[in-house]
């Protein structure tokens, strides 16, 4: 427990004097801006490339609708493509550094438990991440509701269910940055393999349709539908059960590897 | 205090140990010294219980020391080599998530981090960020950190080696105050002339096996010879160099660019002086400068590392 709240405060500082929160919050708050903004000038890109009046551009039949629900929809998925690279790569060394700088020598001695240094992380990182990104729907909701006033409105309350989501999926990210850096002790392959594990859990739930339920992805799924709980609750359980089986890993594997 | 018999350690098929035994007392100060490679500090990272050994037993304060659990934690502080800290840190911070770890409460983590900040001699410097110290500032802050819990026995790995003149005489003096509190230390390094200053007793470790142990004197007594060296002003001739080699005190006769240097090894110096120079006077070489040398650590661990290569 000394170990846990002792690393708790230096994890935060670490998050605030490396400036890992400013690159987590314009991972997350550049696309709550841009997608909206993105969205509402699309038609006059269109416009200024292709030539002729807007009206000739059947957008609906392109498959693009202007309106508050399709900027979010677009923030939901930029969200997952690609401010998870930006995040993973920021804190690829979370855990990676622990082990390659040897860091862990001299806390070791004095008693501490590598797994409450990987608790402290995750919680530090996590919530950073978690609340930076309902931040990041509340802005994009306010923000997307002002730039289209009319079109399909969605309400407030899976808005922020979806921020949620994300945010569960951004802590077994951190979990999974936590277990691959404790394994490899190196930072561009903790970043591959969480990359890899991440976007390919994307792609084995497009595989295998009758078991994407029970994926961690699933409550990517439910957040870009913007659904609600659905038939995500297994995928919650599923996801937050690997993260705490990851950690509990990456603290035994930390503790093993301190030289 | 310190206690480890018959350890063996081998990486992948390659033997880094075979079958170490030492034993540190309270109130004690244990030079450990070898080769680069000889397995100094592997020794240090299984006594720390950072490392298993695959046989042998080892023991800090009477408790048997077992990686992965909770080791010799809180008995023993050790100081890395090349210390790695939290460089957005600053070094009182550092002290104070130490002492957190360790269990202190946060007055008292303060407390004893200012005392041990001033003791090492970076108390100035306590509020600036690790990452702009220098090598010497990051080995007293080691050292600082691993006294933070107030160990009984202490593992130092190289502790003076990025230090300064100054700082290796500073630090000779804490290990000494600390020796007299009644803590272990066992003290890995190769600037021997500190060795020499503050050992109470030595081991030489060479190819992962303990070649010599003793008490300093007694070993500084059986294995170095004093003596002195020569200064000649004389081109190298052959008839000279047969000459001088022939004499049987003679150890080593080092070609100069100035003329010769003649090591000279003899528990009687005068007797020899007396010997010598009546046969340089008259071949007629001029000596430059007469050197009187005791007996050292250096030569020991020359001698020994030379006898077992």
């Amino acid at each position: 427990m000394h170990s846990f709240q002792a690393f708790l405060s230096k994890e935060f500082r670490e998050l605030l004097r490396t400036r890992r929160i400013l690159v987590f919050f314009i991972a997350i708050g550049f696309f709550a801006l841009l997608d909206p903004v993105m969205l509402r000038v699309l038609p006059e890109i269109l416009k200024a490339q292709m030539g002729g009046p807007e009206g000739n551009f059947p957008l609906e039949a392109m498959g693009i609708t202007l309106s508050q629900a399709a900027a979010l929809k677009n923030f939901s998925g930029d969200l997952f493509e690609l401010s998870t690279l930006v995040v993973v790569l920021a804190m690829m060394n979370l855990a990676a550094g622990e082990r390659s700088q040897k860091t862990l020598i001299l806390p070791r001695m004095a008693g501490l438990g590598p797994t409450g240094a990987v608790w402290a992380k995750l919680l530090v990182n996590g919530t950073a991440l978690a609340v930076l990104t309902a931040g990041g729907f509340a802005t994009a909701y306010v923000y997307a509701g002002l730039i289209f006033p009319a079109g399909e409105k969605l309400e407030f309350g899976p808005v922020m269910l979806a921020g949620l989501f994300h945010g569960l999926h951004f802590i077994y990210l951190t979990s999974l940055v936590l277990f691959f850096g404790s394994l490899t002790g190196k930072g561009a392959l903790t970043a591959v393999f969480t990359m890899g594990t991440a976007y390919g859990g994307a792609a084995l739930s497009a595989l295998l349709p009758n078991i994407s339920d029970h994926l961690p992805y699933a409550v990517m799924e439910r957040a870009t539908a913007f659904s609600g709980f659905g038939e995500a609750t297994s995928g919650i359980f599923i996801l937050l059960g690997t993260t705490l089986l990851l950690c509990f890993l990456s603290g035994s594997i930390l503790r093993r590897k301190i030289v | 205090m310190i206690r480890a018999a018959g350890i063996h350690k081998s990486f992948q098929g390659n033997r880094v140990l075979n079958g170490i035994s030492l034993q540190v007392n309270s109130g004690e100060i244990y030079g450990f010294i070898g080769p680069n490679g000889a397995g100094k500090t592997t020794t240090m990272n299984i006594l720390a219980g950072l490392l298993s050994a695959d046989a042998g037993i080892c023991e800090i304060g009477g408790k048997p020391v077992s990686p992965g659990r909770s080791g010799p934690v809180g008995v023993c502080g050790y100081l890395p080599e090349e210390p790695r800290f939290y460089p957005f840190l600053t070094a009182e911070e550092y002290l104070m998530l130490i002492g957190r770890v360790s269990g202190m409460e946060m007055k008292a983590a303060r407390t004893r981090a200012m005392e041990l900040l001033e003791r090492t001699g970076i108390a100035k410097s306590s509020r600036r960020r690790i990452a702009g110290y220098s090598r010497g500032m990051r080995q007293r802050l080691g050292l600082a950190s691993a006294l933070m819990h107030s160990p009984r026995a202490l593992l130092l790995d190289e502790p003076s080696s990025a230090l300064d003149p100054a700082g290796r005489r500073e630090m000779a003096i804490v290990l000494n105050e600390l020796r007299q509190e009644g803590m272990a230390i066992l003290l890995s390094t190769h600037i021997l002339s500190d060795l020499e200053h503050i050992c109470d007793r030595v081991g030489i470790l060479l190819k992962g096996c303990m070649v010599l142990e003793g008490r300093l004197d007694d070993i500084l007594t059986e294995y170095a010879a004093p003596g002195f060296d020569l200064q000649l002003l004389h081109p190298a001739t052959l008839e000279l160099l047969e000459l001088l080699r022939g004499m049987p005190c003679v150890r080593r006769v080092e070609t100069q660019e100035a003329g010769l240097l003649v090591r000279i090894e003899t528990l009687q110096p005068e007797t020899e002086v007396n010997r010598i120079f009546p046969i340089l006077q008259e071949q007629k070489i001029p000596v430059s400068g007469i050197m009187m040398r005791k007996a050292n650590l250096d030569d020991v661990f020359g001698k020994v590392v030379s006898r077992d290569a």
